[in-house]
């Protein structure tokens, strides 16, 4: 009995499901991700500490103190900001079928600042003075507004595919109620009907999307996020009302044995 | 002749006995007890001890008796189960599409960057 345990769980079946599928993997960057940022929120108060300090006395030390603090609190926050993208990056496989172009395009993209961020983490530790850092700090904040758009973007394009493979879901139900001899005729022509919503559905999603390739203004991030959601929640709406609408007519056709 | 002579002798005897010579009548000299102090406070404390165990035993006797709740029984018929609900009819072929889409349709795809200070240096 024991060896048959001891079997089973070194079974080849076994080692095969132990295997991450990409939840997985998200879950885990993502476990990293929450990690490296407590590590930030901690180095970045002592940071404002040392700051305070230094802006109390300005000393040598205490401009020391703040250099230091300040390349800790740096790297943290790039090991956290590389994390999320890691994260980032597996969170647009589920949904990606539904637009290969932009998502591979966008898992491109999030590639390259990860790798950009990586080089960081080995810089920032070598700055040697205040006047460098001032320069890197000037350079990152340039950046940040691209990956700001890059993450935004992502956040959108993952939402968008999530409602196209619902409505195609929809789709499916649709053409399924259609050849389904027990639905009356009057429903048939109410099935023709949904495809005005699935339009207004379209439309949302195609506007969502357009949110995404506003350029920056005066080199800051402008934040389409909120509206590009409102969007998407209406569009959200419409599958909604459109799925409630099969489910009236199932329930007609079927439960007075028509 | 007699009775006078009982008399005689009757009296003799209360004479005798009402003397001060008589030991039954002498002050015994008592022995005197000395209360220790506290050997007094032990035993009270012995005692008060006991009769709050007594007390305490017999009020979770009490408890005990009084029913679980106070509410009064329910005298109302059970509510009978019904064995054949009348489902909305859904045939199984579509049911887990349903299922499906309805659960498309509530999740939230939320992942937030952090919030991040980008002037750390400044």
């Amino acid at each position: 009995m024991f060896f048959l345990i001891i079997l089973l769980i070194f079974s080849p079946h076994a080692v095969l499901a132990q295997e991450p599928t990409p939840v997985d993997q998200f879950t885990q960057y993502k476990n990293d991700y929450t990690y490296q940022y407590n590590l930030y929120q901690q180095d970045y108060l002592k940071y404002l500490e040392k700051k305070d300090v230094y802006t109390k006395y300005g000393s040598v030390s205490t401009e020391a103190d703040k250099l230091n603090t300040a390349k800790t609190a740096i790297n943290t926050r790039n090991l956290a900001l590389r994390s999320y993208l890691q994260a980032l990056q597996v969170y647009l496989d589920k949904y990606q079928t539904y637009d290969q172009i932009n998502t591979d395009r966008l898992q491109i993209e999030i590639q390259n600042w990860i790798n950009w961020f990586e080089e960081q983490i080995s810089i920032v530790p070598n700055i040697n003075n205040s006047s460098d850092l001032t320069k890197w700090v000037e350079d990152f904040k340039t950046k940040y507004v691209d990956i700001q758009q890059t993450i935004y973007s992502a956040l959108v394009y993952n939402q968008i595919n999530q409602k196209k493979f619902t409505q195609n879901l929809l789709t499916i139900l649709t053409e399924t109620i259609k050849q389904d001899p027990n639905i009356k005729p009057e429903n048939q022509l109410w099935i023709s009907n949904l495809t005005v919503r699935t339009d207004l559905i379209d439309t949302n999603l195609k506007e969502a999307a357009q949110l995404t390739v506003k350029k920056p203004y005066q080199n800051k991030f402008s934040n389409f996020y909120p509206e590009a959601r409102n969007l998407i929640s209406s569009a959200n709406n419409y599958l909604r009302d459109t799925l409630n609408d099969l489910k009236i007519i199932i329930i007609k056709s079927f439960s007075n044995g028509n | 002749m007699i009775s006078k002579l009982l008399l005689s002798n009757l009296s003799q005897m209360e004479t005798n006995i009402i003397s001060p010579d008589n030991p039954l009548i002498q002050n015994v000299p008592q022995p005197k007890i000395r209360i220790n102090s506290k050997y007094l406070i032990f035993t009270s404390l012995f005692i008060l001890s006991l009769l709050l165990l007594i007390l305490s035993t017999i009020i979770n006797n009490q408890k005990n008796k009084l029913p679980p709740d106070s509410t009064p029984p329910v005298t109302t018929t059970p509510i009978p189960i019904i064995t054949d609900i009348p489902k909305i009819a859904i045939p199984t072929e579509y049911q887990s599409i349903i299922d499906q889409i309805n659960g498309e349709i509530r999740t939230q795809l939320e992942f937030n960057p952090p919030q991040i200070d980008e002037n750390i240096g400044l």
